[in-house]
């Protein structure tokens, strides 16, 4: 149904980051915090609007942006994970000097450029979307002006985003020629057909892979990711690791599924995501094994992650790829959100010595960090287990089982870089003093939620799995 | 009154998180109160439960019970359900009424530990962990037990982190065990994938309908056998129950011999039709129970250490509850099982009482003559040493006798040797402890013999209780000579183990084993006797005549130093121990060319990664040049 | 006329030249500015590609693509006007703290 109604949740968005930043300009320093009671009232509005339209299939732009089910499904994650982000920022942004309007308005932005690339099937809608999403990204990283390790990572994101998105774009132009259409269902067509001009048609695909495949990290395009995440704020990191891999994800399920049951598993294009799927977890899993300092493991723990992911779309199980990335959202927004918990004013304790001891002098936070890193490792009864055991029981349906053996392989290797910080925090002495910022009920509040989050979805996930059931008809 | 079984595992998961909680606002005394009240209330309804369940007919089993639907997405089911059946109930007994008893002994043994709290937090927490894994009507839910056991014995093997030693055995049992859940979590996938639900009833069913071909029953058996040998200790993945010692002596009897390291046990008896059906999977697990049973007594004949004496011995009747199992017994394997729980409780509890009463003193050659020094530890020690011994009368002997008279009947006459040999080796190893701690000259150190003192009443009860036990557990299943009926446990276990088709084999012959067994065992212990008493310089001249036999027992077949160079230590970098003894004692240089693929893998990935802008762009378009080259050619 | 075929190739050839550009070059503006080429040899594509096919769509994405540039090279100036505040250099080679 063609209908303005499917714009305005993004425009709510947009015009909330405008005058987020407008006010910016005018709000005393002690009254900053009413910019981000503005940004979360924006975003419940919007997701009022997309609730409302559940179901209802609407469209605008001549079928350019589309707001079928799983768009919306995938909007209300990122309108959680932002909100999440947001209260968990409130307190850092200020303890860590960089700059409020900033922070709330660049991600109410980055935000709209995720709902624009997972509302859409037209491909220069999503790369629009994308670029959106890069350019708010960009300065995002580098919010705290006043640390070099900031600095640094927005320059390396920025200039290795858009070296990326230089070959997306190459890659969109030559498909476009040879394929007359850049809207999914269009493409899809045309691979199927098998026309005669296919090897320049394969030369764009793969172009446009490699840069989805920067966006979501996976091995050998991850290499900014580590640098970025060390050195973007916290809070930022904890978006970075949710939002952009689930738009990027769902852009590769669209596209990537359909083929799957017409010969193309067994042909290259197939074989070539395996191979990637399976060096990004072994990658990812053993470099985290030799890192020290919290947030660059987690890094790599993403890069992992989006290794599992990668699976998921292998097996063209979009509802385990959905779940899959709603669990992860509460595990990493939890997992960063206990890191931030762990800071004082101008001081984050990143590095694995600080957490010696941390188990007893802060129980609560040192309790709830321990069950992210459990649902990371993929303990059951947590989500994280659930999450990946869905995948991997698709995958073996679809025949995958060598890449779900070499996937429990890397998550059993995984365990042991999780539970090292579980063994630092509850069976070592302190090495050093570590004194922490308390007074933080905004942070507290999702940390409480993510851990319901994880244990909700890893003892009842009923409910969510019916949302994604009607979502994922969408999809595929 | 069967009905109530569902709330067994939760007095003790309430327990421990008040604990958590709360704990250090409580005092020590309701601590205590309240931990061992929980398992005892779960000991309670246990006890409610398998009453009710006698009077409840066959065919009624298994009473499941959903507490709530769990995973439900399309093709597959699986609810956090329970189910209680004979298994079941002979299971959760041991472990609650067991449990209840070391919980007692704990507090009198940890009374002077600061972590105090903590302990009973992850006591509690394992016993809630294993009541799932002994409940649960699925496999799913049965490997959030499993995960759980494991995660709480490594917690309580390093629970006193601040040795080394322990820190390190505790690492070594986790990384060995996830070796095996492996095989568990793969054997899991298949199960679902041809099964489509991994329901133990449904399961069943499948192998009844003939569902799985025989290959693919045969693949999943192994895989879930790989993870037993990971839970139960035994070859090749046993290396980690020894070094598990370093735990409190409470949580080696509790964990590490009479429930955790019983699940794999319990898994295969449980999926006997699996097993059965796959005929070749069962031959290998009474194969590598029998090599278990005689591979372990082995080292455990030249140890010094009191616990790693009874480590081994763990290990070893493991592997005789996988002869049974192996042979089709499988009632027979879950008897031996239930009664090794009370009496290697009750040898490890004894154990501790000495270590406690020498002031932590855990050397076999500074102890001897103690038997006047601690006169309510050592009856109950011997009761524990002549019942694991295979001494008629008492338990040991009826579930050792029935494994080994079911795997003759087998025709495993190989199986039979091997068991054979394992039980004179146990009787001399065993007697030797006794002798060498309690006989003999007194070697204790001065300033141990200065506080040497009796354990407290809280300690030498459950030592009471459990000798009892451990002599007249073994009445439930009597040989079938005595009578068709005798075998009570047979008999009860029957909905769950379907009698199979048993070898017969005539009263005579039976009889005929049976003497053979006593006739070992008898030996074993006069040779230890001999040995340690009456020639003490015996030992000394074998060891003389026969050094490198003795340093291969010693060193318990370099086993882990083997494995430490070729798995471990690529895995765990700086594990300078090993690396150490490596060097120093094994003959083989080209095994460290193996070393570290994993951690050699990591570094190059972290070499690339050098922090420079245009490396990462190089090896972004290096991977885009060689993506669009595959497409292309 | 020059069959579009050749506009085609040319596209091809800024964008390696784009691309060893990037590579050789050692501050961030030039680099960026490599950047910039690759993405104008995307645009010259598009062109070229539609020329042969009597597509309108793109020269409209031309123009989506040409924005989106020029927002690029306004964060970018940014960051690296930040860079260069605090270093007084925007030479790439100096960014390697987070490394390993």
């Amino acid at each position: 149904m063609n209908s303005f109604g499917a714009v305005v949740p993004l425009l709510v968005v947009v015009g909330a980051a405008l005058i987020v930043f407008l006010l910016e300009a005018f709000l005393k320093k002690e009254n900053k915090n009413y910019l981000a009671y503005l940004s979360l009232l924006a975003l419940i509005g919007c997701g009022i609007l997309s609730a409302n339209a559940w179901n209802g299939g609407l469209t605008y732009f001549d079928g350019m942006l589309r707001l079928d089910n799983a768009a919306l499904f995938l909007t209300f994650l990122f309108l959680i994970a932002v909100a999440f982000v947001i209260l968990i920022g409130m307190k850092y942004i200020s303890l860590q000097d960089a700059n409020h309007g900033e922070f709330y308005g660049l991600l109410l932005l980055a935000l709209s450029g995720l709902m624009i690339m997972v509302s859409s099937t037209h491909f220069i809608v999503i790369f629009l979307g994308l670029e959106v999403l890069s350019v708010s990204s960009y300065s995002l990283a580098g919010l705290k002006r006043k640390d070099d390790k900031s600095s640094e990572s927005a320059v390396k994101y920025f200039l290795m985003g858009s070296f990326a998105s230089a070959f997306l774009v190459f890659g969109l132009a030559i498909l476009f020629g040879t394929a007359q259409a850049l809207d999914i269902p269009g493409l899809v067509d045309f691979f199927k057909a098998g026309p005669d001009n296919q090897v320049l048609g394969v030369v764009g695909l793969g172009l446009v892979l490699v840069g989805f495949a920067f966006k979501i990290a996976i091995v050998p395009f991850h290499m900014w990711a580590p640098d970025v995440y060390e050195g973007a704020p916290t809070p930022v990191t904890a978006f970075f690791s949710i939002g952009p891999k689930a738009a990027g994800f769902a852009v590769l399920i669209r596209l990537l599924a359909p083929y799957w049951n017409a010969g193309f598993r067994s042909g290259k294009l197939f074989g070539f995501l395996w191979a990637l799927a399976a060096l990004t977890m072994l990658a990812g899993n053993l470099i985290a094994l030799r890192q020290n300092n919290i947030k660059r493991m987690f890094a790599y723990s993403s890069i992992a992650y989006a290794g599992y992911m990668l699976i998921a779309v292998l097996a063209g199980d979009g509802a385990g790829l959905l779940f899959f990335l709603t669990i992860y959202m509460f595990m990493s927004i939890g997992a960063f959100g206990s890191l931030i918990a762990l800071s004082r004013k101008g001081r984050e304790y990143n590095e694995l010595g600080d957490f010696a001891g941390v188990g007893f002098k802060y129980p609560w936070i040192g309790a709830i960090f321990a069950v992210f890193l459990l649902s990371l490792a993929g303990f059951p009864p947590t989500a994280g287990f659930l999450a990946k055991f869905y995948v991997f029981v698709a995958a073996v349906n679809q025949g995958l089982t060598p890449l779900v053996l070499i996937a429990v392989l890397a998550s059993l290797i995984s365990v042991y870089y999780y539970l090292r910080i579980i063994v630092y925090m509850y069976m070592r002495e302190p090495e050093r003093e570590v004194s922490i910022e308390m007074e933080n009920p905004a942070l507290y509040l999702v940390l409480f939620l993510c851990l319901y989050g994880v244990l909700q979805l890893g003892l009842f996930p009923g409910n969510v799995l019916y949302l994604i059931k009607q979502a994922v008809a969408a999809l595929l | 009154m069967t009905d109530v079984f569902w709330l067994i595992p939760f007095a003790p998961v309430l327990s421990s998180l008040v604990l958590v909680v709360f704990g250090s606002k409580l005092s020590k005394k309701w601590v205590s109160v309240q931990a061992c009240g929980a398992v005892f209330l779960s000991f309670v309804f246990a006890l409610v439960a398998f009453l009710g369940s006698l009077k409840i007919s066959p065919e009624e089993f298994p009473i499941v019970k959903t507490l709530f639907p769990w995973i439900g997405a399309g093709s597959f089911q699986a609810g956090f359900s329970f189910q209680f059946d004979p298994l079941s109930a002979v299971m959760v007994l041991v472990v609650t009424g067991v449990g209840f008893l070391i919980h007692l002994y704990s507090v009198g043994y940890m009374a002077h530990d600061k972590g105090y709290t903590r302990y009973f937090a992850y006591l509690n927490l394992f016993t809630f962990a294993m009541l799932i894994l002994v409940l649960a009507s699925n496999m799913v839910l049965m490997f959030v037990g499993w995960e759980g056991v494991g995660l709480c014995s490594y917690l309580l093997i390093g629970f006193w982190f601040e040795k080394p030693s322990a820190a390190a055995a505790g690492k070594k049992a986790f990384i060995v065990n996830r070796i095996g859940d492996m095989g568990f979590i793969l054997g899991l996938l298949f199960i679902l994938v041809a099964v489509g639900s991994s329901e133990f009833s449904a399961i069943n069913k499948a192998i009844g309908q003939g569902l799985f071909p025989q290959a693919l029953a045969t693949l999943i058996a192994i895989l879930l056998f790989v993870g037993a040998t990971g839970k139960s200790a035994q070859i090749p993945l046993y290396v980690w129950l020894p070094d598990a010692m370093e735990g409190p002596t409470p949580v080696s009897a509790l964990i590490h011999a009479a429930t955790m390291v019983t699940a794999g046990v319990y898994m295969v008896a449980r999926l006997n039709l699996l097993f059965a059906f796959s005929g070749t999977a069962a031959d290998i697990v009474a194969l590598v129970g029998a090599l278990t049973a005689v591979f372990a007594a082995t080292m455990a004949l030249t140890q010094n250490d009191i616990k790693r004496v009874l480590a081994y011995s763990t290990i070893s009747q493991l592997g005789y509850m996988f002869i049974g199992c192996g042979v089709g017994a499988y009632a027979a394997g879950v008897f031996h099982l239930y009664t090794h729980a009370f009496f290697k409780s009750l040898l490890f509890l004894s154990a501790g009482s000495v270590i406690h009463a020498l002031s932590g003193q855990q050397d076999m050659r500074k102890m001897g003559g103690l038997r006047k020094y601690l006169p309510r530890t050592f009856p109950p020690f011997l009761i524990g040493a002549i019942a694991i011994s295979g001494i008629p009368f008492l338990s040991g002997f009826f579930s050792k006798d029935a494994i080994l008279t079911e795997a003759f009947a087998q025709g495993q006459y190989f199986v039979w040797a091997l068991g054979l040999t394992g039980a004179v080796m146990t009787a001399f190893y065993m007697f030797r402890l006794i002798f060498l701690t309690f006989y003999g000259q007194e070697r204790i150190e001065h300033e141990a013999k200065h506080h040497l003192h009796e354990s407290p009443k809280s300690m030498t009860v459950p030592l009471a209780i459990l000798a009892v036990f451990s002599v007249i557990a073994g009445y439930v299943g009597l040989p079938a000579v005595l009578g068709e009926k005798a075998d009570l446990f047979k008999r009860f276990l029957e909905p769950v183990i379907k009698p199979g088709a048993e070898g017969h084999i005539g009263a005579g012959t039976e009889w005929l084993l049976m003497l053979a067994s006593v006739a070992v065992a008898a030996v074993g212990i006069f040779a230890a006797y001999v040995f340690y008493l009456q020639k003490p310089g015996i030992p000394h001249t074998l060891v003389a005549r026969f050094p490198w036999l003795y340093k291969l027992l010693y060193n318990k077949y370099f086993v882990d130093e083997i494995y430490g160079a070729v798995i471990v230590n690529p895995l765990v970098k700086g594990s300078d121990w090993v690396y150490g003894h490596f060097d120093l004692k094994v003959i083989d240089g080209a095994l460290n060319a193996s070393a570290s693929a994993t951690g050699f893998f990591g570094k190059v990935l972290s070499f690339v990664q050098t922090g420079f802008v245009k490396d990462y762009a190089l090896v972004f378009l290096l991977g885009a040049v060689i993506f669009l080259g595959v497409l292309l050619f | 006329m020059i069959p579009p075929g050749y506009f085609f190739i040319l596209s091809v050839v800024l964008f390696v030249l784009g691309i060893i550009a990037f590579f050789f070059k050692r501050d961030l503006i030039t680099q960026f500015m490599a950047i910039e080429i690759m993405l104008n040899a995307a645009n010259l594509a598009f062109l070229a590609l539609a020329r042969s096919s009597n597509f309108v769509d793109a020269q409209v994405i031309v123009f989506f693509i040409i924005t989106v540039a020029a927002a690029e090279a306004a964060i970018g100036l940014a960051i690296v006007l930040l860079i260069f505040r605090k270093k007084k250099t925007i030479k790439t080679e100096t960014l390697n703290s987070m490394k390993g």
